[in-house]
């Protein structure tokens, strides 16, 4: 009967609506950014705090007095651990030698290890005080997963922070406990500590690179040249004519550029030479407080093909000598019209610093391995393989306007032929559901399907956080799904903290493993997902019932302090428009 | 058969160059021929092209393969003009014309300095002087017949002999044209020429002296009866190796240890057959230590898939230390595992392979000749690889066409530098010893993407700082500056000249300089005085150099001059590099001429808008194929 068809209908889209409002309100109080996810711990203060190599060391027993000649994992010479020795060859460090020592608190060991049989001898850490008495301990055991052959061993030493005092030392050794015979080479010792980043110490990119086109002054002293006159760009230039020796002077804090050393200074400026023989100069210099100079350098014009009546770029670098400049003092970037010719300068730019280092420790991988094919990876250290997802030519068009901001609730709630998962969209309080027709490979609003309280439920998929603690961040977002439609359940794990981080990973009875690094492919130019600014994903079996695939919403943000939770104003860059695919990893 | 003689006489006055006979006091000499047995009906132009085959201890010109005896047969008339029955003598010489310093210092009237390093020969005994001939007084022509053949070391010099050997491949002929020269004297005047000019062996003051300035401009012009004939029928030189004749492989690059030989076949090894034929041998690139670098754990093909900017700077900026693959450049474990040589199409091809997680290489493959010249126009038929692509992003890799040392110490050495000397060893830093003489010599062409350095008012690029800030694109995919982005479809092709720091040439100079050449004008680059290469650098577009089926490139390595040419055709080549000995030492021993795809590090090349660190690693083969090298 049509009345009664009418009558489901409404129930149905009532229920729906009913179920996106109570959602919705749970997301809200939870200030949750996805929702087919599972609960977790609320986020710490991002990046507050990084965790850097303090300082490293590497004993290749190359150079060592005792070393062996019998066997070596690379070079030479080993240090062979022989039943007369107990206590094997030692590291100590001095505490007050480890820079920034006050933040130690891991010391993460690798070494390569020979043994013909599984031995009972451990790798010790003490800390002594300056009387020789321990104040901390601990030992890890030295254990190879093969016999007459060379392993790698990692350990990780916690450290209390109370047993590090400037004048303490740190020993580092094997303790051969029962007096067998093995060999150890290549050790590599880390001393690891945290730095803080705070706003004040992370120097954006855009308060390193400037451009001053000199069409307003801001920025600039000393503008009295500045006119309307031939630009290279605009109608603004500056004109020194008539003997004019100085240009627009660029007065920064080196604390205004630069979190960390001031190393290098780059500068280029447009050159118009009204005369032939031009000598204008492309200065910087640095001062102190005091007024006192710390640095001047120059690049001059002369000499140079710099013909009249064109416009021809300077271009300069100045290596800063970085050791006697400090945070207050001041830096000076001037044009100087040294040969007072009639000249135009315009389209200035100075880039301070040089880009950020990248975070994060040192690699700990062995070149040699690599080289001699031994690479082995460890679990859940980096370097990860690459798994791809590939993008699914569907027509997306009734889900084009998903949003990072929004959000979904994605489950089995309607039972259909395909035992296909639909999406429920929650966007500005209002709920809809959508589903994919496999006939016609498209994503549709649902319509007059049942809707299964129950698998709403279902969704909420517990997993063992305390099995994963090894890598899981607070700030991630987690999946769970059948990616590789094998009928086993992988995770994924979303974090984009830092970059768009999502990592598979296999559940393990006993710890869960990292399969990968997830990346994209498959997507046209540069609409890589991981590349926008803002991303949430949505994970399940649209367009399989066999099979996980991802939804991803890709958009960037317009928003001056945007922070990667919530965007006011969305903004469709060229080179990447906002757009939303579907994703999964290729049968092989 | 001779159709033309340019005849140069002391004794006859009626010297025209047009005369078939030459005339002095005692005897009358007509129809020197020089070369009989090859070409017959090519009177005045002979070519011959150089015989690989078991050349390994020098090139003889003509091989056994060639002239059923291995030489050139000569003859000339002469006619007794006196009375009474005479003795004759007279000598034959050869001289490479193409690659010569002229026997005559215009500006001294004097001997050349040079001169003495011409190739220049005579039989291959040196103790045979000058032969006898009796002539009957009979007023009749009587035919002379002889033989020769050039060969390398054809002074036989001490400097190239070692144990009794005489390692006349260490000063193999030189290719190009040849000229032919007959001394024929009297008794009398034969008592007056100088041992050092009748026995090519021979020292004047510790130097050679040219026998062809001798003849022609010095004392010997003046003997009362003697005729000089330089030939006027000439014998060019060609080396043109078959490139399907294999690829020999050297222990002696994998320093006596142990490697794996699985990759042998017949056509790369070192069986008999490659030993004694193959003109060609495996590369392996001397890796310098600092080529060490941490490189982004990305493994893609850049050239296929469509790799961008936006992903090289995503790729830059979002890798954390501990995620990075520590290494070094890699060259061929394998040897015959990425050479091969085609007999059927008679080329070579190289490739760069492919790596895959866990096994992480950027692998340098080449293939280097095996035997040396001195001087010469090197131009090779090629298709490399593609440097950049569709979005002019760089692969890392450098296609490079150089000549370098054929090494070997003091047989090797280049001609002495009398200024500051040169620095003793080419990795050597700034402060490395100065030497007068070393072996080191490099000629380059080195095809990458970085930006010229001259003129330096642009250089060095101003490049905006990125910030690995995902929350802000434009903090990470910073746009290249103008000037790079102009030339954003362009590769550099860089040529260079390794004069290891030599300050001796008249305007060597630091810093950009121009130098003028054919209405070009090039900037050659040095970094500072103690920098031991000179570098000139041209933008070319790179599809048109290595998209197409192929392209020329040619070093033109004179005595006093190095040309770099390329082109699409022998007929269209166009000068990218000029340098000539004002500016810079030029090699005058014997190279080797080397075929690269090479990884660099970035760090030799400042100002790259790629850092090759974060460039992926190969996932598939990069092939070249080098189709035809021609020496001439």
């Amino acid at each position: 009967m049509p009345s009664n068809k009418i009558g489901k209908r409404v129930l149905i889209f009532s229920i729906i609506i009913f179920c996106g409002f109570i959602f919705a309100y749970i997301f809200l109080r939870k200030q949750h950014s996805a929702t087919n996810l599972i609960e977790k711990p609320q986020p710490i203060k991002k990046d507050s705090s990084k965790i850097v190599t303090l300082i490293s060391e590497k004993i290749g027993f190359e150079n060592e007095a005792n070393a062996s000649t019998e066997k070596a994992s690379s070079g030479k010479y080993s240090y062979k651990i022989t039943q007369q020795i107990e206590y094997g060859f030692g590291v100590n460090k001095l505490v007050k030698d480890i820079p920034n020592f006050q933040t130690l608190n891991q010391i993460d060991i690798d070494l390569k290890c020979w043994m013909k049989k599984k031995v009972e001898a451990v790798y010790v850490l003490s800390i002594e005080d300056a009387n020789g008495k321990s104040v901390f301990w601990d030992n890890k055991p030295i254990a190879c997963n093969k016999n007459e052959d060379w392993c790698s061993i990692h350990f990780t030493f916690n450290i209390n922070q109370e047993a590090i005092k400037p004048d303490y030392i740190i020993k580092l050794y094997p303790w051969n406990k029962a007096k067998e015979e093995f060999y150890i080479d290549d050790i590599s010792v880390n001393y690891l500590g945290t730095e803080k980043i705070n706003s004040s110490s992370s120097i954006q990119a855009s308060t390193a690179n400037f451009f001053y086109n000199f069409e307003t002054n801001d920025g600039l002293t000393g503008t009295e040249s500045v006119k309307e006159t031939t630009a290279h760009s605009g109608k603004m230039a500056s004109d020194l004519s008539g003997g004019k020796e100085y240009g627009p002077l660029i007065i920064k804090r080196v604390s205004d550029v630069s979190s960390g050393q001031l190393k290098r200074i780059s500068a280029s400026v447009w050159v118009y030479p009204l005369t032939d023989n031009s000598n204008v100069v492309l200065t910087a210099s640095i001062s102190n407080p005091k007024g006192e100079s710390v640095f001047w350098d120059g690049k001059s014009t002369d000499n140079k093909q710099f013909p009249k009546n064109k416009w021809t770029k300077l271009n300069a670098s100045y290596v800063l000598p970085f050791e006697k400049i400090g945070p207050d003092d001041k830096i000076q970037v001037n044009i100087w019209n040294k040969g007072r010719t009639n000249l135009i300068i315009d389209d200035m730019e100075i880039v301070y610093g040089e880009s950020t280092d990248r975070i994060g420790n040192e690699s700990t991988i062995d070149a040699n391995t690599i080289y001699e094919k031994q690479f082995v990876p460890l679990k859940n250290k980096p370097p990860f393989k690459t798994i791809y997802f590939t993008k699914k030519e569907i027509n997306t068009a009734a889900i084009a306007d998903f949003t990072p901001n929004d959000e979904f609730v994605v489950g089995d709630f309607i039972k259909d032929k395909n035992n296909l998962e639909e999406i429920i969209c929650i966007k500005d309080g209002k709920a809809a559901m959508f589903q994919y027709s496999i006939e016609s490979k498209q994503f549709k609003i649902v319509s007059g399907k049942s809707l299964s309280i129950d698998s709403l439920i279902k969704i909420k998929k517990e997993i063992d956080y305390s099995r994963n603690g090894t890598f899981f961040k607070p700030s991630d977002v987690v999946f769970s799904g059948d990616y590789y439609g094998d009928n086993k359940t992988e995770i994924l794990n979303l974090n984009t903290d830092w970059r768009f981080d999502a990592k598979l990973i296999k559940q393990d009875k006993e710890q869960n493993a990292i399969l990968g690094n997830v990346d994209f492919k498959g997507y046209s130019n540069d609409y890589n997902p991981k590349y926008y600014e803002f991303t949430k994903i949505l994970s399940g079996k649209f367009i399989s019932s066999t099979k996980s695939s991802l939804i991803v919403i890709s958009c960037n943000c317009a928003d001056t302090d945007f922070k990667g939770k919530h965007c006011n104003q969305f903004e469709n860059v060229p080179a990447l428009p906002n757009c939303v695919s579907l994703y999964s990893i290729e049968n092989k | 058969m001779v159709v033309f003689i340019l005849f140069i006489s002391s004794c006859n006055t009626n010297n025209s160059s047009n005369s078939t006979s030459l005339k002095c006091e005692s005897f009358t000499l007509q129809n020197f021929n020089p070369i009989t047995n090859w070409q017959p009906d090519s009177a005045k132009h002979k070519t011959i092209f150089i015989d690989y085959n078991n050349a390994n201890y020098g090139f003889i010109v003509p091989s056994i393969k060639q002239l059923k005896d291995g030489t050139f047969s000569c003859d000339f008339e002469i006619k007794n003009n006196t009375s009474s029955n005479q003795k004759f003598y007279y000598k034959l010489y050869y001289q490479n014309e193409s690659y010569k310093f002229p026997e005559l210092d215009s500006a001294t009237s004097k001997e050349h300095q040079f001169a003495e390093e011409n190739f220049y020969g005579s039989w291959e005994n040196t103790s045979t002087l000058f032969k006898e001939i009796n002539v009957n007084a009979d007023n009749e022509f009587h035919k002379i017949k002889d033989e020769f053949r050039i060969v390398g070391n054809p002074r036989n010099e001490e400097r190239y002999i070692k144990d009794g050997i005489n390692n006349r491949w260490q000063r193999n002929p030189r290719v190009g044209e040849y000229s032919l020269m007959l001394i024929v004297v009297s008794e009398n005047d034969l008592k007056t020429i100088p041992n050092y000019i009748q026995d090519l062996h021979q020292k004047d003051k510790e130097h050679f002296v040219n026998p062809y300035y001798y003849y022609l401009f010095g004392e010997g012009k003046r003997l009362k009866n003697s005729v000089a004939i330089k030939s006027a029928t000439t014998l060019k030189v060609i080396a043109e190796p078959n490139l399907g004749n294999g690829i020999y492989i050297n222990d002696n690059v994998y320093g006596g240890k142990e490697y794996d030989k699985s990759f042998f076949c017949a056509t790369c090894g070192q069986d008999s057959n490659l030993y004694n034929n193959a003109p060609i041998q495996q590369f392996i690139n001397y890796v310098d230590a600092s080529t060490k670098m941490n490189n982004i754990p990305v493994v893609s093909d850049v050239l296929k898939d469509n790799y961008s900017k936006m992903d090289y700077n995503w790729n830059k900026s979002f890798y954390t230390k501990d995620e990075l693959i520590p290494t070094i450049i890699q060259t061929a474990k394998h040897p015959c595992q990425t050479v091969f040589s085609d007999a059927k199409e008679k080329k070579i091809i190289i490739k760069n392979p492919g790596t895959a997680y866990g096994e992480w290489k950027k692998e340098s493959v080449g293939i280097i000749t095996r035997h040396g010249f001195t001087y010469g126009k090197y131009r090779v038929k090629i298709k490399m690889t593609e440097l950049l692509n569709k979005n002019n992003v760089w692969n890392g890799l450098t296609n490079a066409i150089w000549l370098i040392t054929q090494g070997g110490g003091e047989w090797n050495y280049r001609r002495n530098c009398n200024k500051g000397g040169y620095q003793a060893t080419y990795w050597g830093g700034p402060n490395d010893k100065r030497v007068p003489a070393v072996d080191y010599t490099e000629i380059d062409f080195e095809i990458l993407k970085t930006p010229p350095y001259c003129p330096d008012n642009a250089f060095p690029p101003v490049y905006k700082n990125t910030l690995a800030d995902n929350k802000n694109i434009n903090n990470w995919n910073v746009k290249l500056p103008d000037e790079i982005l102009n030339t954003d479809d362009k590769v550099t092709v860089a040529c260079t000249n390794w004069d290891m720091a030599c300050s001796e040439p008249k305007n060597f100079g630091i810093g950009c300089n121009p130098i003028d050449y054919k209405g070009q004008t090039y900037f050659a680059h040095r970094w500072d005085a103690n920098y031991r290469a000179l570098t000139e650098k041209k933008e070319e577009n790179d599809d048109e150099l290595f998209a197409g089926k192929f392209y020329y490139f040619e070093i033109d390595w004179r005595p006093t001059e190095v040309i770099w040419r390329i082109g699409p055709s022998p007929d269209k080549m166009r000068e990218v590099g000029y340098m000539n000995d004002k500016i810079t030492s030029i090699p005058n021993n014997q190279m080797l001429l080397i075929i690269t795809q090479e990884y660099h590090n970035t760090k030799w090349w400042p100002g790259t808008p790629y850092s090759q660190d974060n460039i992926p690693f190969p996932a598939n083969d990069i092939p070249g194929e080098i189709y035809d090298l021609t020496i001439e």
